[in-house]
């Protein structure tokens, strides 16, 4: 039988060569890779403008070959917002941030920005801690787990449970698009990248606010080798960051 | 043709990739790359049936891969 | 648009950033400073061009602010006293990204939340502060509408001109003063765009701006950059006025914002009683018009200085005092405005005395 053979995996164009400083089974590279494909798939890498928070997001500029604006701690979707007041329809603005930033300083933030419904793609990487910081506690780190500034664990006692902060977000009125996938699984990647593409959909044809929240690993931070993050991460937030779509325009919220 | 050609010089080694893949032909070889980290390779490539997941998890984007897809008879 | 309009301080600068193409306001209404919020709000849908955002906190409208400007928009903002420090952080991000701000800082009174009566006290936290990370911004110091009106367009060209943050420093007592304001003397020409603006490459290799860097000479590269740009803008006009009473050791006042105008009444009072003094008001603090503050000191040898607060204003100037010249202060603090009668007391017995 004749053969012939068909690529189904490679370089996406919209990532630039240079070298990621990310650490050995990051998953931040996951997204990055994920973003230029969806860049691509779109045809969108001459008029998207992507916005970058603080941490390990900070160096996106540098390994996407498109237009980027890296935004101050918390900021990220108030200069998103300024971008897509500017460019208006005649172009996407997405923005790509970590858990730390979004949810912890950036939450007023990232509330108002939801309420006033820009016109804009958000991408949350939640990595359970704030990588770059060096391993702290985040507003997502889980109930006892063990991060910088918290040795002997997360209390529950001193700060709380913590929340789904992508599923708060479906019950604002103008979130259209809002969705979750695990960033290192390979059949939740997969989703993802259709998430991704939907998000940046929905935004330049509904000019809606869509979020997708990509649950990574940080095997540094975790101290695990990263196959043992993999493990760790899927099997410890199974319960409260569950995979799937939360909102659709057409749908509403479901589950 | 090459089916699974790895970026060695990007490759960090996390051995995501050895950990998805369903015919366990990526192992982490003693081999160091210019970054100093044991770099992932293929043992064999015939035995790869083109499914993508290395490619899909792997955090540097170091694969690429291509599936083998039989030309159909003319008619 | 008509050429004169009855208006007060923050109306007055409203309406001149909408003459100097100013693209969006974004504010967050906060007493003192929210009229200029209403004003500009009001005069949205008739503005082609012009938007007007409220935000939720200060820092984000200026880092709204921040993304619009970088997309190619001439933005302004406006904060209070309390919020400085959003204003301070502002700036050292936009001077780091090299991108143009004009900030409307009204004063009031402090510490705390303090009051909503004027102050000139966040003369330091500016001037000092705008230096965070060595950034810095020029501070231009209007006291009367008109004044307003000429300084936001200048303010606006310096930021243009110099792809820099620039604050338009008021006081709250300042911002409530209402003149006829002539706009046809501002002289207002289009200012030209310097700037590629970030609307995605558009056939264009990709821009990044980042305020990140990692590396110590690119970083060096960036002060020394900076460094330049403060030398430019100090080849600029300096700004100030210089009410001269024709007789050139007559004693010398210095003032900005409503001391300033009081200062002048108590002056014209004084006048009547045979003392003639004279009044230099620097319109910047920075750039500090230097040079024409030691020529006017040069004969004088007695120095009025009114400031209302605890004198900051004295901490701003007395590096170009020489030490022959005989200093008097007079402060008022608590949101008292230095009422004529008191400024002419005060002159009349300090000339008196001093003689």
């Amino acid at each position: 039988m004749d053969l012939k053979f068909e690529q189904i995996a490679g370089f996406p164009k919209s990532l630039s060569e240079t070298p990621q400083h990310f650490c050995p089974g990051c998953t931040h590279g996951v997204n990055t890779r994920l973003l230029a494909e969806a860049i691509d798939a779109m045809q969108v890498s001459e008029t998207i403008v992507g916005v970058c928070g603080v941490g390990c997001s900070a160096l996106l500029p540098d390994y996407l070959d498109i237009d980027m604006v890296a935004a101050p701690p918390g900021q990220a979707l108030s200069v998103a917002s300024g971008l897509a007041h500017e460019i208006g329809d005649s172009g996407l603005v997405f923005a790509y941030v970590g858990e730390g930033d979004l949810y912890g300083r950036g939450m007023s933030t990232l509330m108002h920005t939801a309420i006033r419904g820009e016109a804009l793609s958000v991408f949350c990487a939640n990595n359970l801690n704030t990588g770059m910081s060096g391993g702290h506690m985040s507003p997502t780190s889980l109930v006892g787990q063990k991060t910088a500034s918290t040795p002997e664990g997360k209390s529950a006692v001193k700060y709380g449970i913590p929340i789904d902060f992508t599923r708060l977000l479906t019950d604002i009125p103008k979130t259209s698009f809002i969705a979750r996938f695990k960033g290192f699984t390979a059949g939740d990647i997969k989703k993802g990248r259709e998430y991704i593409k939907r998000s940046l959909l929905v935004q330049k044809y509904q000019r809606g606010f869509t979020f997708v929240e990509i649950l990574g690993i940080c095997p540094t931070n975790l101290e695990m080798p990263p196959t043992k993050a993999v493990q760790w991460v899927k099997a410890s937030t199974s319960g409260i960051y569950p995979s799937g779509i939360l909102k659709t325009p057409e749908m509403g919220r479901i589950q | 043709m090459k089916r699974v050609i790895i970026d060695q010089q990007r490759c960090k080694g996390c051995g995501l990739c050895a950990q998805v893949c369903p015919r366990k032909i990526l192992v982490l070889s003693g081999m160091i790359n210019i970054n100093g980290y044991h770099v992932v390779a293929c043992t064999d490539e015939e035995l790869c049936m083109g499914c993508g997941n290395c490619a899909t998890v792997c955090p540097v984007t170091a694969f690429e891969i291509y599936k083998p897809v039989p030309i159909a008879a003319a008619l | 648009m008509e050429k004169k309009r009855l208006l007060k301080g923050t109306e007055s600068i409203g309406e001149s950033a909408i003459r100097s193409g100013c693209t969006a306001f974004y504010g967050y209404p906060v007493p003192t400073q929210s009229d200029l919020l209403e004003f500009l709000a009001g005069r949205e849908t008739e503005t082609p061009g012009f938007s007007v955002y409220q935000s939720e906190d200060p820092q984000s409208a200026f880092f709204m602010a921040y993304g619009a400007a970088a997309a190619g928009g001439r933005v302004m903002t406006a904060v209070n006293s309390i919020d400085v420090p959003d204003c301070i952080r502002a700036v050292s991000y936009f001077s780091a990204a090299d991108l143009p701000l004009v900030c409307v800082v009204i004063s009031q009174n402090g510490p705390g939340t303090g009051n909503i009566y004027p102050a000139q006290s966040d003369t330091l936290s500016l001037l000092g502060g705008t230096r965070l990370g060595d950034g810095f911004a020029p501070i231009l110091t209007p006291a009367t509408p008109s004044d307003m009106a000429a300084a936001t367009y200048r303010a606006f060209q310096l930021a243009e001109g110099h792809q820099m943050p620039v604050i338009i420093l008021v006081d709250a007592a300042c911002a409530q003063l209402v003149e006829t304001v002539d706009f046809s003397t501002v002289g207002y020409r289009e200012i030209p765009a310097r700037r590629t603006p970030i609307r995605g490459k558009r056939g264009n290799p990709k821009t990044s701006l980042t305020t990140l860097e990692l590396d110590i000479e690119k970083m060096a590269d960036r002060k020394a950059r900076l460094e330049a740009k403060k030398a430019a803008l100090l080849e600029e006009t300096p700004l100030f006025k210089m009410d001269d009473a024709g007789d050139d050791d007559a004693p010398l006042l210095v003032a900005f914002g409503i001391a300033a105008v009081q200062a002048r009444r108590a002056m014209d009072a004084l006048k009547g009683e045979g003392i003639a003094c004279r009044l230099f008001e620097p319109l910047a603090l920075f750039p500090f018009p230097e040079a024409a503050f030691r020529e006017a000191l040069e004969k004088a040898g007695r120095l009025f200085i009114l400031d209302m607060s605890d004198g900051q204003f004295d901490a701003v100037i007395e590096k170009y005092i020489p030490e022959s010249v005989s200093v008097f202060n007079f402060y008022t603090t608590g949101g008292a405005v230095p009422r004529v009668e008191q400024i002419q007391s005060w002159l009349q017995q300090e000339i008196a005395s001093s003689h």
